[in-house]
């Protein structure tokens, strides 16, 4: 018999909480990581349907692991080896004015389709490494605990990833 | 630099350095223009209410073999022989279809059924064994081999057969029964009625009609839905069938008439053909769709 006592993940409340702490950075990782013809949102709900399922095994505090490992399992066997290419807002500004000077909207636009190929040739690591860092805005000791490796490993993909960019942008 | 930089091992002054390099400015660039490919909007409330869903589904299931565990050890090898006859004769087969979700089922007498999405089927063996007869909830194309007489039980009314190809479709205020070969007995609203190969009788709200059919097989087998004069409320009901999307139609009237079809494989095309014959506009954001007058 289960011990009532300790929080079990089959509790609905449990589960439920569950949901709410990850399911939002679990979605974000596999979509930086795969791509949107993943179909993250699936491989989400997939994940937390095998947590419910295995749920008399699994501790509330072993859950997140269990969450990320699934979801990125899902999508390595669904993973069609094909270039990852993200979408952006086409019309994405970083000044918050109105700036009428059409040759720098241009360069702009340039700028944001050579970041688009960059991205795409970056290892699935390095890219959901770097977008959950700098889109999400987490801290590199959260992300860490995610993707369940050290900070020093996170920081030396971000580093990487960055020496990346930089050469892939300069060159495309 | 750049490398202590990210680890935060860098002194103040040696910052204000290298903020000064060419390496820092596409750094920092690089991170201006980053959020430009933040991931799409996560619906995370409806995705748990799928979640929910498939977890009732398996709870129930779940349910069935716990009680019977707890019955068997009980009562363990003693009455093991009239506990097999008991299940035997409760025992039920549920059937059930999600979202834009198909099955076809073969009966235990080898008739063939098709359900069609968002619907549920039940056999009950009880009632299986004294004649034919199921529970059906939303819609299923049912092909019946010759026997006993067979039933088909739904909330508003029940469809009686011997041995013919027909389709019945249930929704909240509506019932529809559409026989493709011999001949079928449709009770409903408290009334008989016989309807033969190629006809179709409708019970909208109370209001019984019948038509004559233009096909030879439900349209909906082949991933089309015709109309003929349906209000368009329920014409959007019927799309939320095989898309999952929510729909926005506040600004139109609801009663206007749709003739017409859409298909059940392209989201897209089946607006626009709803919305074209009736100069309506849609957009669609993920699985929200918004439809108003241009």
């Amino acid at each position: 018999m289960p011990k009532q006592n300790s929080p079990s993940v089959c509790q609905e409340k449990v589960f439920e909480d569950l949901y709410t702490k990850h399911a939002k950075n679990l979605y974000d990782f596999i979509y930086y990581k795969f791509g949107n013809k993943n179909n993250p949102a699936d491989k989400v709900q997939n994940a937390f349907l095998k947590l419910w399922e295995n749920c008399k095994d699994i501790l509330p505090e072993k859950a997140k692991t269990f969450l990320f490992t699934v979801a990125n399992n899902l999508s390595i066997n669904s993973f069609n080896h094909q270039k990852v290419i993200l979408n952006y807002q086409k019309n994405y500004s970083k000044t918050t004015q109105n700036i009428e000077d059409p040759s720098f909207l241009m360069e702009e636009q340039e700028y944001l389709k050579k970041y688009q190929q960059a991205l795409a040739n970056l290892s699935p690591e390095k890219r959901a490494t770097f977008l959950m860092c700098k889109v999400e805005g987490k801290k590199h000791k959260e992300v860490a605990s995610l993707l369940g490796i050290s900070r020093k490993a996170v920081e030396k993909r971000l580093y990487t990833a960055i020496i990346e960019l930089r050469k892939d942008i300069k060159e495309i | 630099m750049l490398k202590k930089y990210i680890s935060g091992e860098l002194s103040e002054a040696a910052i204000e350095q290298f903020k000064k390099t060419n390496a820092f400015k596409e750094y920092q660039t690089l991170i201006d223009y980053a959020p430009a490919f933040k991931s799409p909007h996560f619906n995370s409330k409806s995705s748990f209410i799928k979640i929910q869903q498939e977890i009732n589904k398996k709870k129930i299931n779940r349910g069935k073999i716990i009680s019977i565990g707890i019955i068997s050890t009980i009562a363990a090898i003693l009455i093991f022989g009239v506990f097999v006859l008991a299940d035997f004769f409760t025992h039920s087969e549920n059937y059930n279809t999600s979202i834009a979700e198909k099955i076809e089922i073969t009966l235990p007498d080898d008739s063939d059924v098709v359900l069609a999405p968002n619907s549920s089927l039940l056999l009950d063996n009880k009632t299986w064994l004294n004649n034919r007869s199921l529970k059906l909830k939303g819609e299923a194309y049912f092909e019946v081999d010759k026997g006993k007489i067979f039933v088909v039980n739904t909330r508003m009314g029940n469809v009686s057969v011997l041995g013919t190809n027909f389709n019945v479709k249930h929704r909240s205020n509506l019932f529809e029964v559409s026989c493709f070969t011999g001949k079928v007995q449709v009770d409903t609203g408290g009334q008989s009625y016989i309807i033969d190969a190629g006809q179709t009788i409708h019970n909208f709200d109370g209001k019984i009609s019948k038509s004559d059919l233009q096909h030879n097989q439900p349209s909906w087998k082949e991933g089309i839905s015709n109309f003929k004069g349906v209000a368009v409320s329920q014409v959007i009901d019927e799309l939320k069938h095989y898309y999952d999307i929510e729909v926005n139609y506040g600004g139109i009237i609801k009663e206007t008439k749709f003739s017409g079809s859409f298909e059940h494989n392209n989201l897209e095309n089946a607006l626009q053909s709803i919305c074209a014959p009736l100069s309506l506009e849609f957009e669609v954001f993920e699985n929200k769709v918004i439809i108003y007058k241009p």
